[in-house]
């Protein structure tokens, strides 16, 4: 079972790599452009030089052996813009992004996994229908704006954390405090998602079968709710949170770009904004693989919970 | 000595089409030690009742009456207080045991969940007494068993599995929810098998609820008899198979295959909009003109009881 | 010859309150020349606050910020229903195929389904944004295309349920052809699955379109909710405080967000873990 995943991992992985090299030569306008960005003025001469450095002229399917040649080689790509090599580029922005995606993302299932089964469990309670009302109004603030005004009354107006970046000082306590509210609108963003999924999911396993015979072994709501129920109905929030990698990590990206901080996310504003052609291939590469790698960390995780993914032969 | 006693008990469920009262009622001894089976067709509200003694019913049910255990009511207690209950003194053995066993648990943690709960130990000192009760109920590679799933195990085997957890507690009251429902003819002489097992090795008295005729035969000590949410007849196993009384059971009698299948006649029971007088009496062969008028009382003589009119 | 008929819909509360709010903004769109008191593209002094000629200020062009906000709902909903429509429709057909005639194509289509699931949208749709320099049309098509894929899960499992009911083995004994049977019975009971999925995607749409033409790549020659918050936060809105004219927007679309999620959400309460599914 996890081979036949592993297969289709690899596969899409190479489907979007080879979707990568497509791009800049389907798209409208000059591949060249397209390859370099449109940040730079060059001479004829330059020209001319490039374009047959980048392999331009060869037939197509020499260009594509060349692009995997490169690729293996982590050769991404060169960024006139901001003078650098892509690929180092992106390293040094991922971390950052990272440091604010992860916390987010496990404190977002932590806390959606939980307040969103105890509102499954009991849904006419009013705590429940306060909660989901509340789920509900924050699902439904984009993310950026909700960072806006978060920065507005908590930082201008009231001066409790910084304003923008990642670090002034770089002590760890700073960066702790930049992070705050990024992080907090983001684990907002995706525990608003994992409670409407855990909530739906519990409410759909209580009415079975082994709910009952658990009661009827003597476990009280709490103990049927934690050794059971939470167990089971987790497995589809294990599946959103691998398809919604990507999203989160969309989100992460505009949480940046609200707080102005040196993440991925800044880093592709800006090179929407100066068409950096190249550092925004390469920042979907980087993307991509990682929703891969995340997608497949799921699995696993699945896997240790649901028997039935094991064992089956 | 463990007896439970049913006074009165009705259990009414709201639905959209109205009030259904399933238990309409019901007065019920089972005395310690007897293997007592409640009989009836789908519907007719046997499985309600032992849903209803363990306070396993949906939230939509309101039940009333009293159901004494011990000395105490156990529809006046707490949750908490009912939960001790449930699995250690009362336990009930559920009716599609793949289903009722949790898919992602292993056997080993769900036979040995009732003594965590109850005694709180902890998982792993479970395992003996888990793998001697595997052994009980006839399973051989017990060892391997432990660590594997329902699903890798057939309907059979899942039953089994289901009675080691609701008995490993050695409750005094074992309730069995139609254990042969939708079985074939080899699983069902395995749970005849079981259930005289579970009869003379343990102390437990034996609820069973069931339309199976020919287990009831084999197990039973004593039968009662269920239509429309009343107890029709109660009877000695002996005499009640040599001698129904009520013009139901002798009618369910006659449907069993060896005397020829004759199936009761009209239209099954509507249970939100019953007849009047006697329940049964639209399909009753020995019908009289009272019949439709009076509601009969359970008529009771030595250890026998019947609800019809003719032995008023 | 019918089939068992979907669970009757309650229409609770909170289903109605949605639905009461989306009206409101449907109206909002197609009356919007009527209501806004001065043309969006009209410019007076800019930067003003709010006050009785300009309820909600103007912005750096000296538009009224209140008229923008009603003539944004037009281009903002349409986005959104016309990503969903194309969404829902793709879906709802490879879903179809899919789990109607299962063995190679199923396992075809899922395969491409997989993989399409885990390219990230934003990124994907921010870089042919980039690359295509477009306005609106372009968006919604690509975001069409890329949103396809929960919906096409969702139905391919209906469809697997339904497929199985007796009635259907029946219809196909009676010779009655595929297509045929798809639309006669397999549809009319994933409808009731499909709506919320459609609520839903709308929602995530408009959020995705708010985001977009904030980081630039929307088309500055329209009036979108989005485009407003852009210019807000480029032209020195936040920086001179001028709260009104980021917040209106922002209020705006998560208050038509939540109605439609309010119905998505109410509505899909047979399934819902299906309907909290991304899309």
């Amino acid at each position: 079972m996890i081979t036949k995943k592993a297969v289709r991992y690899l596969l899409a992985a190479f489907l979007i790599l080879s979707f990568n090299f497509i791009i800049p030569r389907a798209m409208p306008g000059d591949p060249l452009t397209n390859l370099l960005g449109e940040d730079i003025a060059l001479s004829a001469g330059q020209v001319t030089e490039l374009r047959s450095e980048l392999g331009l002229d060869l037939p197509l399917y020499r260009q594509y052996l060349h692009y995997w040649r490169r690729l293996l080689r982590l050769d991404l790509g060169y960024s006139y813009h901001y003078s650098q090599k892509v690929f180092n580029l992106l390293i040094a922005r991922i971390r950052w992004t990272l440091l604010l995606a992860g916390p987010a993302i496990l404190l977002g299932a932590a806390a959606g996994a939980l307040l969103g089964s105890l509102a499954g469990w009991r849904p006419e309670q009013p705590g429940s229908r306060l909660a989901t009302a509340v789920a509900l109004s924050l699902y439904s603030i984009p993310p950026y704006f909700l960072a806006l005004i978060l920065l507005y009354l908590l930082s201008f107006k009231l001066g409790l954390f910084p304003l923008k970046g990642y670090y002034t000082s770089g002590t760890v306590i700073d960066v702790a405090r930049h992070l705050v509210l990024p992080v907090l609108v983001l684990t907002l963003f995706t525990a608003t998602r994992n409670f409407m999924v855990m909530r739906g999911s519990v409410m759909q396993e209580k009415p079975r079968h082994y709910v009952t015979y658990a009661r009827a072994k003597g476990l009280l709501d709490r103990g049927v709710l934690f050794r059971h129920v939470f167990w089971n109905a987790s497995l589809p929030l294990i599946t959103l949170l691998a398809l919604d990698f990507g999203f989160i990590l969309g989100g992460a990206l505009f949480v940046e770009i609200a707080f102005s901080m040196n993440g991925m996310g800044t880093l592709i504003y800006e090179a929407v904004r100066s068409r950096d052609y190249p550092v925004l291939q390469g920042a979907f590469l980087a993307i991509t693989m990682m929703v891969i790698l995340a997608n497949f960390l799921a699995d696993l995780a699945y896997a240790l919970i649901d028997p039935q993914v094991r064992v089956r032969r | 000595m463990s007896c439970l006693h049913l006074r009165n008990l009705t259990v009414d469920f709201a639905t959209p089409s109205g009030n259904l009262r399933a238990v309409d009622g019901v007065r019920l001894d089972h005395e310690g030690g007897e293997s007592l089976a409640l009989i009836g067709e789908t519907g007719c509200g046997k499985s309600v009742v032992a849903h209803a003694i363990l306070g396993l019913l949906p939230g939509n049910a309101t039940v009333g009456g009293v159901i004494e255990f011990q000395d105490r009511n156990l529809l006046a207690m707490s949750e908490r207080e009912l939960a001790k209950v449930r699995g250690a003194q009362i336990g009930i053995v559920l009716q599609n045991p793949s289903l009722a066993l949790n898919p992602i648990h292993n056997i080993g943690r769900q036979i040995g969940e009732p003594l965590v709960v109850h005694r709180g130990v902890a998982l792993r000192s479970t395992r003996p007494k888990v793998l001697s009760r595997l052994r009980r109920l006839g399973f051989l590679d017990v060892e391997g068993h432990l660590d594997a799933f329902p699903f890798e195990f057939s309907g059979g085997m899942n039953q089994r599995v289901l009675i080691a957890a609701s008995l490993i507690l050695e409750p005094q009251v074992l309730i069995a929810d139609e254990p042969t429902k939708g079985l074939d003819a080899g699983l069902r002489g395995l749970v005849r098998k079981e259930m005289l097992t579970i009869k003379h090795l343990n102390s437990s008295s034996l609820l069973l609820i069931t339309h199976d005729l020919e287990l009831t035969r084999d197990i039973a000590d004593r039968v009662a008899v269920m239509y429309g949410g009343q107890i029709v007849e109660i009877a000695p196993a002996e005499s009640f198979f040599s001698g129904p009384l009520h013009p139901y059971t002798r009618a369910l009698l006659q449907s069993l295959p060896e005397n020829g299948f004759h199936p009761i006649p009209g239209p099954p029971l509507s249970l939100t909009d019953p007849p009047g007088g006697c329940r049964f009496h639209p399909r009753c062969p020995e019908r009289g003109e009272e019949c439709a008028r009076r509601r009969p009382d359970l008529y009771a003589s030595g250890r026998r009881a019947v609800r019809c009119l003719l032995y008023s | 010859m019918r089939g068992p008929e979907p669970n009757s819909r309650r229409f609770p509360k909170v289903h109605r309150l949605g639905l009461a709010l989306l009206l409101g903004f449907l109206l909002i769109a197609v009356l919007a020349e009527v209501i806004a008191p001065y043309d969006p593209w009209q410019r007076f002094q800019p930067y003003l606050s709010p006050r009785p000629e300009h309820w909600l200020g103007t912005n750096d062009l000296g538009n009224d910020i209140l008229s923008e906000l009603l003539h944004g709902t037009r281009v903002s909903l349409l986005v959104g229903l016309g990503t969903a429509g194309i969404a829902t429709a793709l879906g709802l057909v490879v879903g179809l195929i899919s789990g109607y005639f299962r063995g190679a194509v199923d396992e075809l289509l899922m395969g491409l389904t997989d993989v399409m699931l885990m390219i990230p949208r934003i990124p994907m749709v921010i870089i042919l944004a980039a690359f295509l320099k477009s306005g609106y049309g372009v968006i919604v098509l690509v975001l069409g295309l890329l949103w396809w894929t929960p919906t096409a899960r969702i139905v391919r499992s209906k469809v697997l349920q339904v497929r199985e009911s007796a009635f259907v083995a029946g219809q196909r004994t009676l010779g009655f052809g595929h297509l045929r049977i798809m639309f006669s019975d397999i549809l009319p009971n994933i409808l009731h699955v499909l709506s919320p999925k459609f609520m839903l995607t709308v929602a995530s749409a408009m959020i995705t379109e708010a985001s977009l033409s904030f980081l630039g790549l929307g088309d500055p020659g329209v009036k979108s909710w989005g485009m407003m918050i852009h210019f807000a936060f480029e032209k020195g809105g936040f920086i001179r405080d001028l709260w009104w004219w980021y917040t209106a927007p922002g209020l705006a679309i998560t208050l038509c967000v939540l109605s439609l999620v309010l119905i998505g959400f109410a509505a899909g309460k047979e399934e819902p873990v299906a309907a909290a599914l991304p899309g």
